[in-house]
């Protein structure tokens, strides 16, 4: 029965995780590099231009420029900058509901940027949104993440055995063993990690897919159950009678007295102008674990301090701790480079998962000379999604310096440089000698990388030496993580180089040891 | 400061948890420990684990955070260190266990 029951589990292991894998490995690709967003903006726009101004500085500037572009606006979204991230960000949407932004710099009220490029909210909102339209994209990623889960706890159990092996990696090994040694040291040693950032992964997006209480209980009216958790800005329909908006910067100090030790992130407004305005001063998302700092809410119309928002329910609290820990804005510059590397081992987890169920496939099947549709199918998307991603990621990266300035809708074809170069990979696969497409697309992902602080250099004003001397640590930081990057994906292709037998990886298959056959599924 | 000290002291914990075990303790020594041994190194890995919790528990909620991250990247240089270099294993661990104290009264001092 004992055993049945592990069979089981690994064979569900086995499947979800291939079905699942190849989006799994995009979204925590993608996902790693977005805890890193505003220094990925910050590099992707080298011509940035930002004045450090205080923070009443930068709400007066807000202030005065709101009133002056968007005076009749339904409502307005002030976020304030902060250490890593200096601009101005603005939105607001008119009264026929079209929203309009501006990136700014604080101190000129100039647009801080000429080069149009989507920056880290690109990785960001393909993390969850998977580049697919409104509500489909976050529909699949959730899906994917439940499966994740799933995947994870029958790994628990399909590679128990390391838990009594802990700490044994032996690269040694014929390939498979160190293969499977590999996949459970790094999904056993960050399993934390991965169980934690998996579940919050799934409560983040709760909503959209476990609406069954929301709507048992509120009906069509969502937004009474936001206004009852408390915590949102509260924005109220024009009333039609106009009185002046009080200048914001008041309000602001006086919020800020409830959280003195840290800064203002956003400011709402609802119905500026009106006598229905509704002012809402958040506390920045860094000084919490959960993802909701305090508000205030103050009567738009007189200045009135209308209600403060600090203490959620138990359940409200719970939920918005999860979503804190899933996108980790609270951490310091140390935990940040934790939270990376960690997702850069979950990412090497699911790539070492795939690549482990190619091989037991191909080695089960050496002795039919050619193999079949299906190994060969997730041998090309393996390499497809392994490989060819970093090598789209270079392709954003390149085409980022490589494209004119003033491209029309540059931002966009920035992205198709990135699925362009993503597709190619998988032609690629599919068309190329399977023992050495690893190979090629590694070792070219890897020359990309290496280069990407030499093609900055030749195109912008800045380079690699410079901001090391100068102490600029977000450029210095992001193209030594690409040399990192590169020298990872070179030794990854230097590992799984062809030795002189047909193919690359089944060469250095040997004879699994009997107690490797009791594990296999 | 203190973070290096939750830190060290994660890394020592786990190197003595994992001489603690058989077959690491005949990579890194050549022979199985003698059963006190086995017991001292298991208890003193515990032992730190602990310590390393409450000193995160000390710092506040982003110290625990960062304890259960860090759990696993001294996890996984352990694991290099001993498929790599098993000899150096030791000597790091007391290295480990020695920074973990000079960070602790270098926090307590400042």
């Amino acid at each position: 029965m004992k055993d049945g029951f592990r069979q089981r589990m690994a064979w569900l292991h086995t499947w979800a995780g291939l079905v699942a894998g190849w989006l799994l490995f995009a979204m925590f690709v993608t996902g790693t590099l977005a805890v890193f967003r505003p220094e990925i903006n910050q590099w992707m726009r080298p011509d940035q231009a930002v004045t450090r101004v205080s923070e009443g500085e930068a709400i007066d500037a807000a202030d005065r420029y709101l009133r002056q572009h968007a005076a009749d606006a339904a409502r307005w979204f002030i976020r304030l900058p902060n250490p890593r991230d200096g601009v101005l960000e603005m939105y607001w949407a008119t009264r026929d509901g079209e929203w309009h932004d501006a990136l700014l710099d604080p101190g000129t009220l100039r647009p801080s940027v000429q080069r149009a490029t989507l920056g880290g909210e690109f990785f960001y909102r393909f993390h969850f949104e998977l580049q697919m339209p409104y509500p489909w994209g976050r529909w699949l990623a959730s899906f994917a993440a439940m499966v994740m889960l799933v995947v994870l706890v029958s790994g628990i159990v399909t590679h128990r055995r390391f838990f009594k092996d802990f700490f044994t990696f032996r690269p040694r090994k014929a390939a498979q063993r160190a293969w499977l040694d590999a996949h459970n040291a790094l999904g056993v040693l960050a399993l934390p990690f991965h169980l934690v950032i998996t579940l919050s992964g799934v409560i983040t997006l709760m909503a959209l897919t476990m609406p069954a209480a929301l709507d048992a209980r509120y009906g069509a009216d969502s937004d009474a159950f936001y206004r009852e958790r408390g915590g949102e800005p509260p924005v109220l329909p024009r009333s039609g009678v106009d009185r002046p908006l009080p200048s914001l910067r008041p309000l602001a100090e006086a919020a800020r007295r409830h959280w003195p030790d840290s800064a203002i992130g956003t400011i709402v407004v609802g119905a500026p102008g009106d006598a229905n305005a509704r002012v809402t001063v958040l506390q920045a998302d860094n000084a919490q674990l959960r993802i909701r700092g305090a508000a205030v809410v103050f009567d738009g119309a007189t200045g009135r301090l209308l209600d403060v928002m600090n203490a959620p329910r138990a359940a409200a609290l719970t939920h918005d701790v999860l979503y804190g820990l899933h996108t980790a804005r609270f951490a310091g510059g140390g935990l940040r480079w934790l939270y990376f590397l960690c997702g850069v081992l979950g990412s090497l987890m699911i790539a070492s998962g795939l690549v482990l169920w190619a091989i037991k496939r191909r080695q089960r099947e050496t002795k039919a000379s050619r193999p079949t549709f299906g190994t060969r199918l997730v041998e090309v998307l393996n390499v497809a999604a392994v490989a060819g991603l970093p090598l789209a990621i270079a392709a954003f990266f390149w085409s980022n310096r490589l494209l004119p300035v003033g491209l029309a809708d540059r931002a966009q074809v920035e992205v198709w440089c990135f699925f362009g170069a993503w597709a190619l990979s998988g032609v690629h696969a599919a068309c190329a000698r399977p023992r050495t497409v690893w190979l090629v697309q590694l070792r070219l992902g890897a020359a990309a990388f290496a280069l990407l602080p030499l093609l900055s250099a030749l195109t912008t004003r800045q380079n690699l030496f410079q901001a090391i001397m100068r102490g600029q640590g977000v450029e210095a930081g992001f193209e030594l993580a690409a040399l990192a990057f590169a020298a990872m994906l070179a030794w990854s292709a230097h590992k799984l180089r062809p030795a002189r037998a047909p193919t690359a990886i089944a060469t250095r298959i040997e004879p699994a040891p009997r107690t490797l056959r009791e594990e296999a599924p | 400061m203190i973070q290096l000290a939750v830190l060290f002291s994660s890394y020592a914990a786990f190197t003595a948890l994992c001489l603690g075990m058989d077959g690491h303790h005949r990579e890194v020594f050549g022979r199985a420990p003698a059963p006190g041994r086995k017991r001292l190194l298991r208890g003193a890995g515990w032992a730190l684990l602990l310590a390393s919790l409450l000193l995160a528990i000390a710092i506040g909620a982003q110290g625990v955070v960062a304890w259960a991250v860090m759990l696993t990247l001294s996890t996984v240089l352990l694991v290099l260190l001993l498929a790599y270099w098993p000899r150096r294993v030791a000597p790091l661990g007391w290295l480990g266990l020695a920074c973990a104290g000079l960070a602790l009264v270098a926090s307590v001092w400042s």
